[in-house]
C-alpha cells in the first residue's frame, strides 16, 4: 500500500471575516469637512492637489482639507483620530 | 475601512488595474460595498493636466464618470448590503487532501505553489520541527504581507 501523507495548503489559512456596514451617508456636501487624504503613492500629491482644485471650483462650500499619514500602508491613528472628531466624509487617494 | 468603522462615510480612489485586488481586500475585510472609485492607470509619470482629466472623466470600472462615483459613494443612501457587510467562517481546510508525496510534488508543481526549487512537504510535524529552531512562538505573527499582485 502507497503512503499518503497530509501537507498544509500553501495558499494559507483564511481568517474569519466579521461582516461590518458602512457609515451612514451625508445628505449632501455643501458646508461638510472633506478629508483628503493622500497615500504617499508616487504622484499621488498631485492627484489630490487637481481634486482639491476641483472641489474649490465645483463645491466651493465644502471645507477640503488635503491631509497626509506618517507612511504609506500604516494606519495612523493620530490622523484617523482627527478625521473621525471633526470630518464629515474622507477621500483616501491615490492607493495602489 | 477604518474610517467607515469610525462613523465616517469614505472613498477610496485606485487605478483600474488595481480593481479586483482592492474589491477583494474589501470582501476579506467584511465591507464588500465599500465605495471605490476608479481612475486610469498609471498616476505616476502624469501632468496635473493629466491628473485633471482623470478627475473630469470616466471611472472605467463604475462605467460613470469618476466624480459621480466620489460624490455618490460619500451620499448615495445605503442598502442592505451596505449595512450588514459579508461573513465568513473560516471554513477552508488548513490541509490539503491526503497523497502520496510524489503526487503532491506534482500539484504544487503544477500550480506553482513553488518557485520550482526542491522542497520540502510541509507536514504537520515536519512545520512543527521547523518552528522549534526558533524562539519566536508558533503562533506569533512576524509580519503581513501587504497588498500585491
Amino acid at each position: 500500500m502507497t503512503n499518503t501523507i497530509r501537507v498544509h495548503d500553501p495558499r494559507g489559512y483564511p481568517p474569519k471575516v466579521t461582516g461590518k456596514r458602512l457609515a451612514p451617508r451625508l445628505d449632501a456636501l455643501e458646508g461638510k469637512v472633506i478629508y483628503l487624504v493622500d497615500c504617499l503613492f508616487d504622484n499621488s500629491d498631485a492627484f489630490v492637489e487637481q481634486l482639491r482644485l476641483w472641489f474649490s471650483e465645483h463645491l466651493p462650500g465644502t471645507d477640503v482639507r488635503p491631509v497626509r499619514p506618517k507612511e504609506s500602508w500604516v494606519d495612523d491613528p493620530a490622523l484617523r483620530a482627527r478625521i473621525e472628531a471633526d470630518g464629515d466624509a474622507a477621500i483616501l487617494g491615490v492607493g495602489l | 475601512m477604518a474610517l467607515e468603522a469610525g462613523g465616517v462615510p469614505t472613498v477610496a480612489v485606485h487605478t483600474h488595474v488595481f480593481a479586483r485586488l482592492v474589491q477583494s481586500v474589501a470582501r476579506a475585510n467584511g465591507m464588500p460595498t465599500v465605495r471605490q472609485a476608479f481612475v486610469p492607470q498609471p498616476v505616476v509619470g502624469r501632468s496635473p493636466a493629466e491628473l485633471r482629466a482623470y478627475i473630469d472623466g470616466a471611472d472605467p470600472i463604475n462605467k460613470r464618470s469618476f466624480i459621480e462615483s466620489v460624490i455618490g459613494g460619500l451620499t448615495h443612501p445605503l442598502d442592505d448590503k451596505d449595512l450588514t457587510g459579508v461573513s465568513f467562517e473560516r471554513a477552508t481546510p488548513r490541509l490539503l487532501e491526503p497523497d502520496t508525496e510524489d503526487n503532491l510534488q506534482a500539484l504544487f508543481i503544477e500550480n506553482r505553489w513553488t518557485d520550482f526549487q526542491p522542497i520540502v512537504m510541509p507536514t504537520e510535524e515536519r512545520v512543527a520541527a521547523m518552528l522549534k529552531g526558533t524562539r519566536r512562538a508558533p503562533d506569533e505573527v512576524v509580519g503581513r504581507l501587504r497588498p500585491t499582485v
